[in-house]
């Protein structure tokens, strides 16, 4: 069955972009989860796909899809794989389908009326989110979108995954930005921009696909609202020495109809990581408590990390401040104006302006903390992120709840980011460490069933911007509730040999 | 460098460098990719793949451009963890079929290309500018440095390519009153072909030839960063011991008197209005080579030098300086992955299109001949040819 199915791919789209090679099949087994990577570590066997292959176009991707079903084969589409959650796990082997040989942006067009600045670009779905980024700079246009990922993630894992990037205040997270989608259904249907999926005529594509992570079909092509590069920026920090008064300012920016770019603010923990962490920028600890905390980065750090509550302990007993970013991009004396007004808002709240310093800072150093994880985990340690959110009257208890929880495993930082009028998401960073790589991973799962438990029972969403997958998949009844019972009748009825990424988003 | 850290440092990382690296820019996939191609290397190494054709091949995925490596924030050095893996790959008899035939003509040749150098310098070479330096060897004096302190390099690609770049640069550094000798040693070149190849038992033979014959020069200029990295850098982690100095001929020519001599020809009609008065003024851009960009660190001596003789900064590429983009020449690609290396060099033309200009200047051998040899018409040249009437 397998050797028919290869041939019809070969015949599909030649033998040089099917294969079935040992290398491939090893480096496509996984995604940037951090279980698979404990789970290798540990010594466990890889979910091996069983074919990889790299369409060069959407008819190509058509026939696979009609070939796949016919074959019962699962399909995995495969961005940059940069994903968190598991969501590219060939967990009943089958043929992943590598996106990234589409990766051109077909079209830059606007304005649509005179004078009125309407831009916006056609993309195939395999594109970097850097090339895409820095493709649309050349001409003058930004499309708002920096997750940290920017450097390894593609457009199609943005759209699937519903990511959100830095600037996610004020250009909106990937779906406000995305206007229409081409996409591909499991039966091998193409839906073109302007056109319908059979079984939900009145739904668009757009809505039914986008957060879908592959279980329903895959994206091939996005038309996206872009914008002329903003001619003035401007960053600054303001520290607080109460996270609720720092919560209260927070919601009272978004409430009070700022739009700032940038709106993040950072427990004392990951205010600390945020400076220790690099070699440079301004600080906002006094020395004498970076002098003292300062051997973290040497052997005493593998003692704290095994034991968290120790650190953690006398990290409480420290007074520290929370820091939080705040950044506005656009026309310069409106966002002096709206900075101004911000800085007033904080200041009710018992703030202190650290000035453009840790602003700017922040803005050099805004993908290193990616670096930081390789590292970490090569130093022997465990390193994942929690993203949730929660409405405003939820949040604290969330926060609160979720990091004592975790304080007992692990080293627990949290920044809250991803600011809106009725709530924000909170972004947790674990480290750990224990005697082996098998009771690494036990803890790691530990952590986040204890995690998502509390995260539930306080109220809030499980995932705000990096998906379900497979990682938080057995969460879904609870998160979804009944709304899971449509998810699975949509998916019944557009894939009903249950091809597309199995196994995954609860389905 | 422990291989087995490097390699799984990669493996640990979400591909942050990926976007930068211009050979999974152009094969789109994972395994091109530096997270893939040392992850590989570290399943060879835990016995989860095995050593073969395969796998080695993906050693040789790499221009050894360090772009990964100016990217990542941890300067994992991918290109020389990479090499190691040549190197063995050459040894266990499983490189690329290519890289073994270009070793064979090395060894018949003493450089990469199947013709005598020696004979091609003597053949194309003007005898005036090889007798008439103080104190420079004549022919007759072959294998001799004779006791001129400062030497020219031109290396093996400059040679075989553009030979009369080599009587221009001579012609002109003499014009600055330098008193500067051609390097006419038997061998002429320095043996980075070999060491990408991963023969490295040739590369120390080969280096062992070149030392003492380098030894006698203070300084040793060359257009060739990629012969100046070898010789300065390569020898010396092998252990040898050379107190000559290595310059890129940009760093070292005298701006004020090449901008105040005669404007030479080929810049005057680039500042003045280009070839064809109908499509505008012509315009230059620079392409930085790998190897004088990120390996040496020289990004502006070539800028200033194409200022000052066409009276303004060239243009820019979008990617340039440590963020320039390979030509696609580098770490014997176009033998391993012709295909590869040339979509490279399409990547990098393309951006060379949108940058408006139409001469493209750079400052090392390798790349003009790539750019030249994926699009004959283009109109690209080296700084000296640029600069030199
Ligand atoms: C260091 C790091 C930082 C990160 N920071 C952020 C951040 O700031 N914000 C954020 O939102 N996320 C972040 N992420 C998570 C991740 O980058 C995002 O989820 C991203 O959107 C995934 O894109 P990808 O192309 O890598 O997708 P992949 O990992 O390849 O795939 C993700 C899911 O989407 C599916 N898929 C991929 N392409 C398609 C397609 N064309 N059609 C249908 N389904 C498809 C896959 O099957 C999979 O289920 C981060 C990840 C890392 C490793
Ligand atoms: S070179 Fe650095 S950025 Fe690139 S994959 Fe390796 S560790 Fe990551």
């Amino acid at each position: 069955m397998k050797t028919e199915f290869l041939k019809a791919l070969q015949k599909i789209m030649g033998s040089e972009r099917v294969t079935v090679d040992q290398t491939n099949r090893h480096l496509y087994c996984r995604d940037m989860m951090t279980g698979s990577l404990l789970e290798l570590k540990a010594g466990h066997q890889p979910h091996l796909p069983d074919i990889i292959c790299w369409p060069e176009n959407v008819r190509e991707i058509s026939q696979v899809l009609k070939t796949a079903n016919r074959f019962r084969i699962p399909v995995i589409p495969f961005g940059g794989g940069s994903g968190v959650s598991g969501g590219t796990l060939p967990l009943h082997g089958g043929l992943i389908i590598d996106l990234k040989r589409m990766n051109r942006i077909e079209k830059i067009d606007g304005p649509f009326l005179k004078g009125i600045p309407h831009y916006r670009a056609t993309a195939q779905s395999g594109i970097l989110g850097e090339h895409l980024e820095s493709q649309l700079n050349r001409k003058g246009f930004t499309l708002g979108h920096f997750p940290s990922s920017i450097l390894c993630a593609t457009l199609g894992g943005y759209l699937a995954a519903r990511s959100a990037g830095q600037l996610s205040s004020r250009y909106g997270k990937i779906e406000d930005m995305v206007e229409a989608i081409e996409a591909v259904l499991p039966s091998g249907q193409i839906i073109s921009f302007d056109g319908r999926i059979r079984d939900y005529k009145s739904a668009l594509p757009r809505d039914l696909l986008v957060g879908t992570e592959g279980t329903l079909g895959i994206i091939t092509r996005a038309r996206l609202k872009i914008y002329p590069k903003a001619p003035a920026a401007r960053y600054r920090g303001i520290s607080f020495n109460q996270i609720p008064h720092a919560l209260t300012a927070i919601r009272e920016i978004m409430q009070s109809g700022l739009r700032p770019s940038v709106i993040r603010l950072y427990d004392p923990l990951d205010t600390l990581l945020l400076q220790f962490g690099y070699e440079t920028g301004n600080r906002t600890f006094p020395k004498k408590i970076g002098k003292l905390l300062g051997p973290l980065k040497n052997n005493l750090f593998h003692l704290l990390i095994r034991n968290p509550l120790l650190p953690q302990k006398i990290f409480s007993l420290i007074p520290s401040d929370a820091l939080l970013i705040l950044g506005f991009e656009g026309d310069a004396n409106l966002i002096e104006e709206q900075e101004k007004k911000a800085i007033e808002i904080c200041n009710h709240q018992l703030a202190k302006d650290e000035g453009e310093g840790p602003g700017r800072h922040w803005l050099k150093h805004r993908y290193s903390v990616s670096f930081k994880m390789p590292d970490l985990i090569e130093k022997g340690c465990f390193v994942d992120t929690i993203e949730v959110a929660a409405t405003w009257d939820k949040l604290l208890t969330l926060y609160h709840k979720v990091r004592a929880t975790l304080e007992k495993y692990c080293l627990v930082l949290a920044h809250f980011s991803h600011a809106y009028p009725e709530g924000c998401s909170i972004y947790f960073t674990v480290v750990g460490q224990t005697a082996s790589r098998e009771k690494d991973y036990e803890t790691y799962q530990t952590i986040w069933n204890r995690a998502m438990e509390n995260c539930l029972e306080a109220g809030g969403t499980i995932s705000h911007h990096h998906g379900i997958g497979l990682l938080k998949s057995k969460w879904m009844p609870r998160e979804l509730g009944e709304g899971l019972k449509f998810f699975q009748a949509m998916k019944k009825k557009l894939d009903p040999n249950g091809i597309m990424n199995p196994g995954k988003m609860g389905l | 460098m422990d291989p087995k850290q490097t390699t799984s440092l990669c493996n640990s990382c979400p591909k942050l460098c990926r976007f930068s690296c211009p050979v999974s820019d152009a094969d789109r996939d994972e395994a091109t990719t530096p997270w893939g191609k040392m992850s590989t290397m570290k399943l060879v190494d835990e016995g989860k793949l095995t050593w073969n054709p395969e796998t080695a091949s993906l050693a040789y995925k790499c221009l050894q451009c360090r772009a990964s490596e100016t990217v990542c924030e941890l300067g994992n050095p991918v290109p020389e963890t990479l090499e190691q893996y040549r190197i063995k790959a050459f040894r266990t008899g499983i490189a690329p079929a290519p890289v073994y035939e270009n070793v064979k003509i090395f060894q018949n040749h003493n450089n990469p290309y199947p013709i005598d150098l020696f004979d091609k310098l003597k053949t194309n070479f003007p005898e005036e500018i090889i007798s008439n330096l103080p104190h420079s060897p004549s022919l007759t004096k072959r294998g001799l440095g004779g006791d001129s302190k400062i030497t020219y390099f031109p290396g093996c690609t400059e040679i075989r390519y553009f030979p009369e770049t080599i009587g221009k640069t001579l012609k002109l550094l003499r014009g600055l009153k330098i008193k500067i000798s051609l390097y006419q040693e038997p061998i002429l070149c320095c043996g980075y072909p070999l060491y990408a190849a991963g023969d490295l038992e040739s590369f120390r033979e080969l280096a062992e030839i070149n030392i003492p014959a380098l030894k006698r020069y203070r300084e040793v200029w060359s257009s060739c960063a990629e012969c100046l990295y070898t010789m300065e850098t390569l020898y010396r982690e092998m252990g040898y011991k050379i107190s000559t100095q290595f310059f890129h001929v940009s760093e070292k020519l005298d701006l004020r008197r090449v901008a105040g001599g005669r404007a030479p020809a080929r810049a005057q009609r680039v500042s003045t209005g280009g070839r064809n008065p109908q499509t505008g003024p012509a315009s230059v851009a620079y392409h930085d080579p790998c190897f004088l960009g990120r390996y040496r660190g020289v990004y502006e001596a070539p800028r200033k030098i194409i200022e000052s003789v066409t009276g303004q900064p060239p243009l820019e590429f979008f990617r340039n300086r440590e963020n320039s983009y390979c030509c696609g020449a580098g770490g014997l690609l176009p033998i391993t992955s012709p295909e590869t290396s040339r979509k490279i060099t399409e990547n990098r033309l393309e951006e060379f299109r949108a940058t408006g200009a139409t001469t493209l200047v750079t400052a090392c051998p390798g790349c003009v001949h790539q750019f030249k040899k994926v699009d004959p018409k283009l109109d690209v040249v080296s700084l000296i040819d640029f600069i030199a009437i």
